[in-house]
């Protein structure tokens, strides 16, 4: 599994390289194709690191609701006010 | 009346425990197996018997001067006769000399008697087979932690709980806002419409529970959560023979305003929950009180287990009935930065691929 996913990075930054080199891409979607590779490390690794983590206090006592019991006795939305925003467009320029 | 209760095997004579697997009392050297109730009878015909007996228990403990023993307590084991020294909320241990159960009633009588005890449903191997299930699929676990990893230390005890009972009733008052949008050739218009919303009622809350001792970690009981109550049985020291035992030493009143907090989230919880069709709530001002409130006291079954890796002390705990396991593992940095830029690095040139492909059409 450990050789497999080497193998793969691997296969993956000689790709990226290529590409690199073939296409000569603009800085900013370089950027933003690296942003996002973070992005998705940061999140996958934060999930597999929260796995380790089990110990946690209970907040809510929801498991001890007597079932049925909860009763509504008032239930009232009224309506106060309202307000109105606008906000211009961006303009078309015809000349470009 | 001795101040220790061990029960005895009718068959055999050896010292007997209640067995997670039968939900019976099983002794552990001939494997016959009684009712809870039979045993106890017989058990009480036993100390009877030996109430006119020489009380040579109270050789025990004669060497400990004042003050010497602090908040420990010396008892004589019926089987062997070693001392079997016990701290103060100590309720059920086993005599070291001879491993008998033994179960010490003073310390679960009068006011600190339980209401109630759920008898373990999990063994000792259920226990060790949970753990190993425990230590599987976490990929930022260091390899050595998995593969050293020894269990000192397993216990089955009785964690004392307090359960509290509680009817809540709720008037809470939330402002609540409406969006809708629309544009024309010139404008994008917002109309927010603000509404006063309020909701009162009343919810029942049956058995939360809080920890009741102070030796045992809080959280970590609370994350073996939730027990189910519907295996509960009236108290009878039988259920504790095998295990150990503590009795509370953090009272009622001590540990309600844990309860309290946890009764009073979910009573928010619930109200909010029925203020819907806006695109923002947010409470103004809220009341619930707690009425009717009441508490008692139980028993319920848990498995310890620790283990020590590179110097430091691990704890995981599962839950004696459901076998719920938990327990906080170390973290392997260097597979934490392996996986962090393996995954960037495949992301990063699979979308650029992706860009590439997409520009090339």
């Amino acid at each position: 599994m450990k050789k497999f996913l080497l193998i793969l990075c691997a296969v993956l930054f000689v790709g990226l390289v290529t590409f690199f080199l073939l296409t000569m891409p603009d800085p900013i979607t370089l950027g933003v194709c690296v942003v996002i590779g973070i992005v998705a490390a940061a999140i996958s690794c934060g999930v597999m690191k929260g796995k380790l983590r089990t110990v946690r206090p209970q907040y809510r006592a929801d498991s001890y609701v007597r079932p049925g019991s909860f009763e509504l006795t008032v239930q009232s939305d009224v309506y106060l006010y309202s307000t109105t925003r606008r906000r211009a467009k961006p303009k078309q320029d015809d000349r470009s | 009346m001795s101040e220790i209760k061990q029960y005895k095997c009718p068959q055999c004579n050896g010292g007997i425990e209640f067995s997670a697997g039968a939900q019976r009392m099983k002794c552990p050297y001939c494997d016959t197996e009684f009712d809870v109730a039979v045993l106890e009878n017989y058990a009480a015909q036993l100390d009877s018997q030996k109430e006119d007996s020489a009380s040579w228990s109270d050789f025990g403990g004669s060497e400990w001067q004042e003050g010497e023993e602090g908040s420990l307590s010396v008892f004589t084991c019926e089987a062997c006769s070693g001392q079997l020294i016990a701290d103060e909320n100590t309720a059920a241990t086993a005599c070291p000399f001879c491993g008998n159960p033994t179960v010490i009633p003073s310390r679960l009588s009068g006011s600190l008697r339980p209401d109630y005890v759920i008898p373990f449903r999990l063994d000792k191997k259920a226990a060790k087979e949970a753990l190993k299930r425990h230590l599987q699929g976490k990929r930022l676990l260091p390899r050595s932690f998995r593969e050293e990893n020894r269990i000192e230390e397993i216990r089955g005890i009785y964690v004392p709980f307090w359960l509290y009972n509680a009817d809540t009733d709720a008037d809470i008052l939330y402002r609540a806002e409406s969006e809708d949008r629309w544009e024309d050739d010139d404008y994008v218009y917002t109309k927010t419409e603000y509404y006063s919303v309020r909701r009162a009622g009343n919810m029942a809350f049956d058995r939360v529970p809080v920890d009741g001792s102070a030796k045992i970690d809080n959280t970590l009981m609370e994350s073996i959560e939730p027990y189910d109550f519907s295996d509960a049985v009236d108290f009878n020291t039988a259920y504790l023979s095998g295990f150990l035992a503590d009795k509370y030493d953090v009272d009622s009143q001590m540990c309600a305003p844990r309860a309290e907090e946890r009764i009073r989230q979910s009573t928010a919880d619930a109200f909010r929950s029925t203020v819907t069709g806006y695109d923002s709530v947010r409470t103004v001002s809220s009341a619930i009180v707690l009425e009717n409130a009441s508490a008692k006291y139980a028993l319920y079954p848990v498995w310890l287990l620790n283990t020590n890796w590179e110097g430091k002390r691990y704890t995981f705990a599962m839950n004696g009935q459901t076998g719920k396991m938990v327990g906080d593992l170390p973290l392997d940095r260097w597979a934490y930065w392996r996986w962090f830029l393996g995954i960037c690095a495949a992301v990063t040139a699979g979308s650029f691929a992706l860009w590439t492909l997409i520009s090339l059409l």
